[in-house]
């Protein structure tokens, strides 16, 4: 009798914080779906540690398409949902570990944003918090008009949740069209930023967009204009792929603690060719080079050892991809020379 | 030192129903709540495991004695003659055995594993209730957990209607 009653509801005896130990092993939509279960699980899923909600993976129930809604902004929508009741309620004494919201920037983006800036305002503490803002349009297929329509959006979500955004920790941006006040105001506001990623932001003119930030450690730039990092204390790893062919993807400036360096372009446009002692860091920071090649030509510039020597002085690793054959590996000997220091070199 | 010379320091947990297990420190500290007891310099002589009887502390440490690294051969030289991906073939095949236990048991192993806070033994005994709730129909989870449904009906609707996305 003894051993029959003990097997009773074991789980729901439980203390909270293990339940939800157990819940935070759940996908949310999984965690939400518990609460029907008994009033003892009720109020446990607005209590989980981790939220992700990412509109790639969430389920929607065919309803028979009788939304006029697009499915993406039907997905959006449901996020956002999601998040709402995820985060309503929550205030200091339930802090998020981990929120990773991966949405579309559309005309629902504002109820998502502002779900977390409710719960930021309510004094509730997210540890990492991710927002993944992806264009509804291949960053392609967007005009000008799009960029500029897509920046409206998003600079409201901006300026109308600021609190959300300065709880950010990880930022992904595409398709968005940045002028230099933009920039400024997006890097001022996301004050706990540590990596940020840019697809397809451009400012529209010859001006290189300048970067100030005091935590970004992580930068990641595709498809941008040209790029001045002008004072990034944090910054250590930077990618930057597919630059606009007419312009420099990079003008370095005071980042101490830089090592990590990603090149990499496919486009086929005629690209600028890059002198890398024009182009990297004039206090040799950088320990590691990754460039790639996948371009119908090479888009750097062989050079000697007195000019590229004073910028690759600390280089440690060196990976160079796909480099078309004809150039073979005595094109890459103008690095080797001037990098006394590598110890690894990979393609 | 002399004891780290001598090979392991060893560390005494017990259970509040008065049994002692002797196990190395380093097996002791795949639980995190040890590992900062230990740090802390609030172990002295014996450590006692409140809310973990004896049978769940012995398999809990038996868990941690194959989970701890390099354990088995002397330290590298495991590494160097079996391969990793063989030595987590061989711990997933020994998980499988070790939660071949009846449910009872599985809730205060995770009752143990969160409260001593050993992640990997959280995961293996959450993993079948996760999996149930995941995958199964309300009714299915209700009768695994043995959850009886004690909400009235329209209280049933307000919470769906609440978590709406959820049940799509």
């Amino acid at each position: 009798m003894q051993e029959v009653e003990q097997q009773e509801d074991r789980l729901s005896k439980l203390p909270d914080d293990i339940l939800l130990s157990v819940l935070d092993r759940l996908d949310v939509r999984g965690a939400a779906r518990s609460s029907i279960l008994s009033r003892r699980w009720r109020h446990l899923p607005l209590a989980i540690s981790r939220i992700t909600l990412d509109v790639k993976r969430h389920k929607l129930k065919d309803d028979g398409s009788k939304s006029a809604l697009s499915k993406k902004a039907r997905t959006n929508l449901s996020v956002a949902e999601a998040a709402r009741s995820l985060l309503a309620r929550r205030d200091q004494r339930q802090a998020v570990r981990v929120l990773y919201l991966r949405f579309y920037l559309g005309d629902e983006t504002m109820g998502i944003v502002r779900a977390v800036d409710d719960a930021m305002a309510r004094g509730c503490s997210i540890g990492k918090a991710t927002f993944v803002i992806l264009g509804e349009k291949i960053d392609t297929r967007c005009t000008d008009e799009d960029l500029a329509g897509h920046a409206a959006r998003f600079l409201s979500c901006l300026d109308a949740c600021p609190r959300a955004f300065a709880g950010l920790t990880t930022l992904h941006v595409e398709s968005v069209k940045l002028g230099q006040p933009d920039i400024n105001n997006l890097l001022g506001t996301c004050g706990r930023l540590k990596s940020l990623s840019l697809l397809n932001c451009d400012s529209g003119r010859d001006t290189a967009l300048v970067v100030q930030h005091p935590r970004i450690a992580v930068l990641k730039l595709v498809t941008c204009g040209t790029i001045q990092l002008r004072w990034l204390p944090e910054l250590v790893k930077l990618t930057c792929e597919c630059w606009l062919p007419s312009r420099d993807p990079l003008l370095f400036g005071h980042v101490p603690r830089f090592r990590t360096l990603v090149l990499a372009t496919n486009c086929t446009s005629d690209y600028k060719i890059l002198r890398l002692s024009e182009l990297l860091d004039e206090n040799a920071t950088v320990r590691e080079l990754w460039m790639g090649f996948d371009s119908e030509r090479l888009w750097i510039q062989p050079e000697g050892p007195r000019q590229l020597a004073p910028r690759l002085s600390n280089l440690r690793i060196l990976n160079l991809q796909k480099i078309p054959e004809e150039c073979g590996i005595t094109w890459t000997f103008f690095l080797l020379e001037a990098a006394p220091l590598l110890e690894e070199l990979d393609d | 030192m002399a004891t780290r010379e001598a090979g392991k320091k060893m560390i005494m947990l017990k259970s509040p129903d008065g049994m002692e297990f002797e196990v190395e420190e380093a097996v002791a500290m795949e639980s995190q709540t040890i590992r900062k007891m230990i740090e802390d310099d609030c172990a002295d002589t014996a450590i006692l495991i409140p809310n973990i009887n004896s049978k769940i502390l012995s398999r809990v440490i038996e868990y941690c004695n194959k989970h701890v690294p390099t354990t088995g051969a002397t330290g590298a030289a495991a590494s160097d003659t079996v391969a990793p991906a063989a030595l987590a073939e061989d711990l997933k095949i020994w998980d499988a055995e070790f939660i071949k236990v009846n449910r009872a048991t599985r809730f205060d192993l995770i009752q143990a594993a969160s409260y001593l806070n050993i992640k990997g033994l959280l995961d293996l005994t959450s993993q079948t209730t996760i999996d149930t709730i995941s995958d199964n129909s309300l009714e299915e989870i209700r009768s695994f957990l043995s959850t009886k449904n004690d909400y009235l009906p329209e209280e049933e609707q307000t919470i769906r209607r609440e978590n709406q996305w959820a049940f799509q």
